[in-house]
């Protein structure tokens, strides 16, 4: 790459030392309306950069700059490239996640500091340090990594089973409240009589509106399709009339001759494709 | 209107030209009426319809007014529809016919070579003509006359010495062309087709007496010899340059012939044709009846030797030899009276040239010797009767396919071993043929007026398995599912390591045993040998075996003119077995009952002292063999004994086979038995199944909120198709834990919400837990599954058995689905498609694993030789690090398709002939344009064929759980809907569909273009070097041997010894007695855990959007026990992109707003990542 290059379509160019090889940092300041000015988006961040390992880097290259939080992208050591939300996909009870991390695309974070000065600090360092193209190490802590990490991730698949009941209980708690709360909304419009004088049915089963309007969908398809076409076909005769009867041996016999061309070419495309050879 | 008028006018005279074309290539009418005695029976209702159709046809023109032209029109098509419909009922169906068609324009001789050919053959005649005769040469002049500087006379053996008589040339009779070439049959074969050319000796050379004592065949050898010294000189002087070999005609050594194949020369006036590859042979014969052919009957002695007994033994083949020289011309005069009396006869003829050429047979000798004319006369002799009561089998207005189907319909089911037919050639005598079923127990079609068995040069184990083959395409032939055109005809099948469960190659020593009785027997020592060999391994062997094959190695048939004779044979035998599932592997081989003393001392007399008596539990007592298993198939054991006692003392050390290098490649398991135990024992994984079976009788008797349904099984180990077999303890084997699905009684109360659904099966897990820790001696822990992208919720319950097995219990509800399918609906486009793969997660997760489960546990019970394949196929793929990217349903799915749907090969009965033919498959298997569509039924090989009506009410009965056209044609239009959107393959490549799966997707969706490219490379040049190198153990050692130079990267992981906790027998080790497995389980199970697939699924997950990872499962199994990870950059992420921030991977800036992505920076993080994990990181590629 050119050795010169210090910015890209807006993003500064930080080089660091990755024990000994060269690493680009892209960042910039991080817009957003909640973030009050004082957080740094991080694009291209080498594996493992979490709060501490930013801490450290801070603590070198800009002493003063207190790191509030850090926050990763959610994709980062995910194997999807996009951020899949089942439990809002499945149900209206549950918005959809305000994570900041779900927004973030794989490999980058925001910065935020503790306050506008720190942020400001951190940042005209930053660019001074991207100015100059120095190449910065980076507290990359390579022991942390090898067979304890990977025992550490089996270890962690096994929960506790304390910690695991009472995350359960909550989150049944707070299910059964949301439910609750979306049942009384869904009351409401029950009372409710609509411009042709209608109201909605509900029944006491299923309690979100997506359920009950999935259920009616899919009555009114079944009752379409099966019932409807079965009375329609008792009623009708089809060898009634001549035309019928006649109209049944035209439709046999373009059917034979339809697939007879069919096969024709069939046959005339493997023999294209040489399928013919018995040696 | 008149204007439209004429445009319909002109519309039907195109029609009339359409009408006239497809007349011509349709059956004649006026066979309809034959027709309707039809071969297959069923066709009279639809008769009767076409017959409507006709009608049209036969009215007169339309009168020119209104509506004749509609009328016109219709008649036309219902012309069409005529052929259309009488191609599905005359042949088996449109497309066969029209294969059959095209099939036959491709092996169509080309005319420009004919016409060349034809040019040389009228040389060759008037050479002849200008042979010079010459008289009463006696043996020592010839022998003085004939030196090895130039011709040899091709004496067969004994070699005359003194002779009482003379020899003479006299210009022969007649030189007319016989066999396929003259019956204008013949097509186009992989090694250019020879033509015979027949001349007829005069008769003037021969006295009455003279078929005795080789006295014929010295004449004529002296006359071959003559005639090859005549053309040497003759074809030089006018410009035919040939070559001139002799050759024994079908391998006959009483037979020998000359062979003529044209020079390539420089000389423009020369009559070359090598560019035909026609070769031609002269055959010399001899006057029709010039002998009493009563004298010449199989049953009579024509050789006399001086011997001790009273009576000489039959001269069968000698008798034989004779006769059939003396008919040629006779029979292809028969011969072209059939092909003239039935139209179709030539293109059934043809065909069946092409199907016995395909499974390695011809009239040779060592080709089994039924070929090209055995089949013609057959289907002569059928055309005039064939039945029982000489009732006709074929009718001469059959159309070529019913012609074939007939005959290979009577070689299945007519069994002319036990019976024979009989015919009678005579022409214009119309003597119905007939087949009896009183035999002589060796193949024969008898035709009467020749005394002649048109299958002579049969032996009982070609026959029988020209049987076989012709009774499985039968079936084949039968099927109305699929097309099976390919493997009827265009499937080379004749590859002895796919036709055969096992390949044995033996070394014969020289045998004393051959003397002259033998000699005027056999003819030959190879003869002699494969016939003592056959009789001892039927003997020995007995139900075992299906079929025993035995051929000799580089068998030659042809030699220079200045020998005499073929000097040696390989002493390389190769025999081939086709086993009997159900008996192959038992351990006794049981014989007369105690009773039977005859029998018994005959049984004994055979086995010597391994014989012995038992008592079995139904009280009889039987004269027995009981076998060992000695870490060699029991039907190995068997045919070493057996050949050592009766065939040559320490022939077993002669005898080799790699049957065993193939069973022994598969993990033994650290259990006291596991050493010695067969190949496709089960046992260990009966124990698991125990198991399970209690555990969840356990679970279902626990008081729960809701009570439990059912708990299926859905993991590899629990349907005997894993690649380690399951031991106690075995922490570290990777299939350790078998996951099992778990329903509860349903309810309405599931919530409706996917996070709170998960939570509350944890809420019901947990109780379980609670219960088991309390309440039994089964331990129990609750782990996070990420199984199914994006349901980061889902719990699992892990399970301890006293018995030492793992199980993981996920619960599946009613709810789960709809949820799923919820979630698809509601997603934004760019989510859609990933929904839908998350939802065949989930699918196969919960729903399809076990179907799956289901149907394979009940097949590898049917298919007793699929587990051990299966596994090791599986471990195949591990050792090329493939095993990892594929499901392990789909490797099941794959591995079945020879055992399920075997055409054109049967079903296998051996590690090693189930595992090459999974290769041959997907070598030859085009996913592109072909799907897998596979009838998950248990078909059966040991049927009796003998009866046809069996064989039917056998396709009927089946027809219940086969699958049905409707559902065939259903998942073919799946894979045409895929392929329609995805033509080349980019996002599905296998489509493997069934019943349990008609999406065809369902196992493949997750594989990727390089991997399923990559599979079909590797099993290609796996077959290429089997087939250029053979089955040897050196072959079999590479195929297992993975190419790493394929990949960018290699990292020789830390040897972690996990073998013997993962309950394999460590290979390197000599001590086999002194390794224990485990015995309990480990404190933490978790530093039992094999680290490399963590680190391979953090890579993955890491840096899998830019690198193919690749690494084993069974890493410990493998070369020094460790395992490997290799990467493979993917070339389309290499260049240079635009830069964006959501690019998800390490890129580096190269221009204003161009990135490529950061090689070393990745190889770095990496090898960070592996931390002390990496042996060593090998940069295979420098990029």
């Amino acid at each position: 790459m050119s050795s010169n290059m210090k910015d890209i379509k807006g993003y500064k160019i930080l080089n660091i030392n990755l024990n000994g090889i060269r690493h680009h940092v892209l960042f910039k300041k991080h817009e957003s309306n909640k973030s009050d000015d004082r957080s740094i988006f991080l694009c291209n961040l080498p594996i493992a950069t979490d709060f501490k390992t930013l801490k450290k880097f801070f603590e070198k290259h800009s002493i003063g700059a207190t790191i509030e939080n850090f926050t990763n992208s959610y994709l980062t050591d995910s194997i999807e490239d996009i951020v899949i939300d089942l439990p809002s996909l499945t149900s209206d009870l549950k918005d959809p996640e305000v994570n900041e991390s779900f927004k973030l695309p794989k490999n980058c974070g925001v910065l935020t500091f503790i306050d506008k000065a720190a942020f400001q600090l951190a940042f005209t360092n930053l660019n001074k340090l991207s100015n100059k193209e120095e190449i910065i190490d980076w507290p990359i802590n390579s022991n942390s990594f090898g067979s304890s990490y990977f025992l550490n991730q089996y270890q962690s698949q096994i929960l506790d089973i304390q910690e695991l009941s009472n995350d359960v209980n909550q989150s049944l708690i707070d299910f059964d409240q949301a439910e609750k709360e979306s049942m009384e909304n869904f009351q409401n419009q029950k009372q409710l009589v609509d411009d042709d004088g209608f109201t909605l049915v509900v029944g006491n089963q299923r309690k979100t509106k997506a359920g009950i309007l999935g259920n009616q969908q899919q009555l009114k398809n079944k009752l379409n399709s099966e019932k409807v076409q079965k009375k329609e076909k008792t009623k009708e005769k089809e060898d009634f009339y001549r035309f019928q009867l006649r109209q049944r041996k035209k439709d046999e016999m373009n059917d034979l001759l339809r697939k007879f061309k069919a096969d024709q070419e069939k046959v005339q495309q493997m023999k294209e494709k040489k399928r013919f050879r018995p040696y | 209107m008149g204007k439209r008028k004429h445009s319909k006018v002109s519309e039907i005279e195109n029609g009339d030209v359409e009408m006239t074309q497809s007349v011509e290539v349709e059956e004649p009418v006026e066979n309809g009426g034959e027709m309707n005695e039809s071969f297959d029976g069923n066709d009279n209702a639809s008769e009767s319809e076409s017959e409507d159709l006709d009608q049209p046809q036969d009215q007169q023109p339309p009168k020119p007014q209104g509506r004749p032209t509609k009328k016109q029109k219709k008649q036309l098509s219902a012309q069409e529809i005529q052929v259309a419909r009488e191609t599905a009922e005359l042949f088996k169906s449109n497309i066969f016919k029209l294969q059959i068609d095209e099939l036959i324009k491709e092996v169509k001789l080309k005319d420009t070579h004919v016409t060349k050919i034809e040019k040389v053959l009228h040389k060759l005649h008037d050479l002849i003509k200008e042979i010079p005769p010459i008289e009463n040469l006696s043996l020592e002049e010839i022998e003085s006359r004939f030196t090895s500087k130039k011709v040899v006379i091709p004496f067969p053996d004994p070699k005359p010495t003194k002779l009482n008589y003379k020899f003479s040339y006299y210009p022969p009779e007649d030189v007319s062309l016989v066999g396929s070439f003259g019956l204008k049959t013949g097509i186009l074969q992989q090694n250019g087709m020879s033509i015979d050319m027949a001349l007829t000796m005069p008769k003037e050379l021969f006295q009455p007496k003279d078929y005795l004592n080789y006295r014929i065949l010295y004449k004529r050898a002296f006359y071959l010899g003559y005639l090859a010294e005549n053309l040497i000189s003759l074809t030089k002087k006018n410009n035919l340059p040939v070559k001139i070999t002799y050759k024994y005609l079908n391998d006959d050594v009483l037979c020998p012939i000359l062979r003529l194949e044209s020079i390539k020369t420089d000389n423009p006036q020369d009559l070359c044709f090598h560019k035909t590859k026609f070769t031609i042979n002269i055959i010399l014969g001899f006057p029709y009846g010039i002998f009493d052919v009563k004298k010449l009957l199989p049953n009579k002695n024509c050789i006399r030797i001086q011997s001790d007994e009273e009576e000489l033994p039959p001269t069968p083949l000698y008798n034989a030899s004779i006769l059939s020289s003396t008919s040629y011309d006779y029979y292809l005069k028969y011969l072209y009276i059939s092909k003239k009396a039935a139209e179709s006869f030539k293109d059934a003829c043809i065909l069946g040239k092409i199907w016995l050429n395909q499974r390695g047979f011809n009239s040779n000798f060592s080709k089994g010797g039924f070929g090209h004319f055995e089949f013609a006369t057959l289907m002569s002799a059928l055309l005039h009767g064939g039945g029982l009561n000489g009732n006709k089998i074929l009718l001469h207005g059959f159309s070529s396919y019913q012609l074939f189907k007939g005959t290979i319909k009577y070689l299945a089911t007519m069994d002319l071993s036990s019976g024979y037919l009989s015919f009678s050639s005579l022409i214009g005598e119309s003597v119905a043929s007939k087949y009896n079923q009183e035999g002589f127990n060796v193949p024969t079609i008898f035709d009467k007026n020749l005394k002649l068995n048109i299958l002579w040069k049969m032996t009982n184990y070609s026959y029988s398995l020209l049987k076989r083959f012709a009774s499985e395409t039968l079936v084949l032939l039968n099927d109305v599912v699929k097309d099976r055109f390919d493997p009827i005809l265009l499937h080379n099948v004749n590859q002895d390591y796919l036709k055969y469960d096992m390949v044995l190659n033996i070394t014969v020593p020289d045998l004393e045993e051959f003397g002259p009785s033998e000699k005027i027997t056999f003819l030959t020592l190879e003869n002699f040998i494969m016939n003592k060999l056959y009789v001892i391994l039927k003997r020995a062997l007995g139900d075992r075996v299906l079929e025993i094959s035995i051929k000799v190695d580089d068998f030659i048939n042809s030699f220079s003119i200045n020998k005499r004779k073929i000097t040696s044979q390989s002493n390389n035998y190769t025999i081939g077995l086709i086993f009997n599932a159900d008996e192959c592997e038992k351990l006794v081989t049981k014989g007369p009952n105690n009773a039977d003393e005859e029998g018994g001392a005959l049984f004994r007399n055979f086995w010597g002292s391994k014989a012995s008596l038992r008592r079995f539990k139904d009280g009889t007592i039987q004269n027995c063999v009981v076998w060992q298993y000695q870490q060699e198939p029991i039907v190995l054991s068997i045919i070493k004994y057996s050949l050592d006692n009766h065939f040559h003392e320490d022939i077993s050390s002669h005898i080799s086979t790699e049957i065993n290098t193939f069973n022994k490649l598969l993990p033994i398991p650290l259990l006291p038995s596991g050493s010695n135990q067969s190949v496709t024992s089960t046992t260990a994984f009966t124990n698991l199944k125990t198991s399970f079976d209690s555990l969840s009788k356990v679970l279902s008797n626990l008081t729960l909120p809701l009570n439990i349904k059912a708990i299926t099984p859905a993991s590899a180990s629990l349907r005997y198709t894993s690649v380690l077999q399951p031991v106690p303890f075995a922490v570290s084997n990777p299939d350790f834990w078998n996951e099992c699905v778990l329903q509860f009684e349903s309810s309405s109360r599931w919530p409706d919400e996917i996070s709170a659904l998960e939570k509350t099966k944890t809420a019901l897990l947990l109780k379980i837990l609670d219960l088991l820790n309390k309440e039994s001696i089964y331990k129990a822990f609750i782990t996070q599954d990420h199984s199914i992208s994006g349901n980061n919720y889902i719990t699992l319950l892990n399970i301890l058995t006293p018995e030492g097995f793992g199980f993981k219990i996920r619960v599946l509800t009613e709810r789960d689905e709809v949820l799923y399918l919820r979630a698809i609906d509601n997603a934004s486009d760019k989510q859609k498609s990933r929904l839908q793969d998350i939802y065949l997660m989930f699918n196969k997760k919960y729903m399809g694993v076990v179907k799956h489960s289901r149907t394979i546990t009940s097949l590898t019970h049917h298919y007793q030789f699929y587990s051990p394949t299966v596994r090791l196929f599986k471990y195949w793929l591990d050792s090329h690090l493939l095993l990892n990217q594929f499901s392990e349903e789909l490797v099941e799915l794959i591995a079945l398709k020879p055992f399920v749907d075997p055409a054109p090969y049967s079903i296998p009965h051996s590690v090693e002939n189930g595992f090459l033919k999974i290769l041959n498959f997907l070598a030859n298997w085009n996913w592109k344009d072909q799907s897998l569509i596979l009838d998950l039924v248990k078909l059966n090989d040991t049927l009796d064929l003998n009866e046809g009506k069996l064989l039917e009410e056998f396709d009927s009965k089946n027809l219940s759980d086969k699958l049905s056209i409707q559902s065939y044609q259903l998942i073919e239009k799946n894979f045409e809907k895929i392929r329609k959107l995805d033509p080349s393959a980019i996002k599905t490549q296998l489509f493997i569909g069934s019943k349990d799966d008609p999406s065809g997707i369902l196992w493949s969706n997750e594989l990727t273009l390089p991997i399923a490219s990559r599979l079909t490379s590797l099993a290609r040049a796996s077959m290429d070097l089997i087939n250029s190198s053979g089955v040897t153990s050196q072959t079999i050692e590479l195929l297992f041997t993975p190419v790493l130079k394929d990949y960018d990267f290699t990292m020789a992981l830390k040897t972690n010894k996990l073998a013997v906790s993962a309950g394999v027998l460590p290979s390197t080790n000599s001590f086999k007695n002194l390794v224990n497995g485990p015995s309990s389980f480990p404190s933490d199970l978790i530093n039992l855990y094999d680290l490399s697939m963590a680190f391979s699924e953090d890579l993955n997950r890491k840096f899998g959007s830019v690198i193919i990872f690749s690494s084993r499962k069974f890493g410990f199994l493998h070369s020094d026990g460790s395992n490997i990870i290799t990467g493979l950059f993917i070339p389309s992420n290499l260049s240079k992109k635009k830069f964006k921030v959501n690019f998800g991977i390490h890129i580096k800036p190269v221009d204003k707003d161009e990135v490529v992505i950061n090689k070393d920076s990745i190889m770095k993080q990496i090898e960070l990542l592996g931390g002390d994990l990496i042996k060593d990181l090998t940069l295979v590629k420098s990029s």
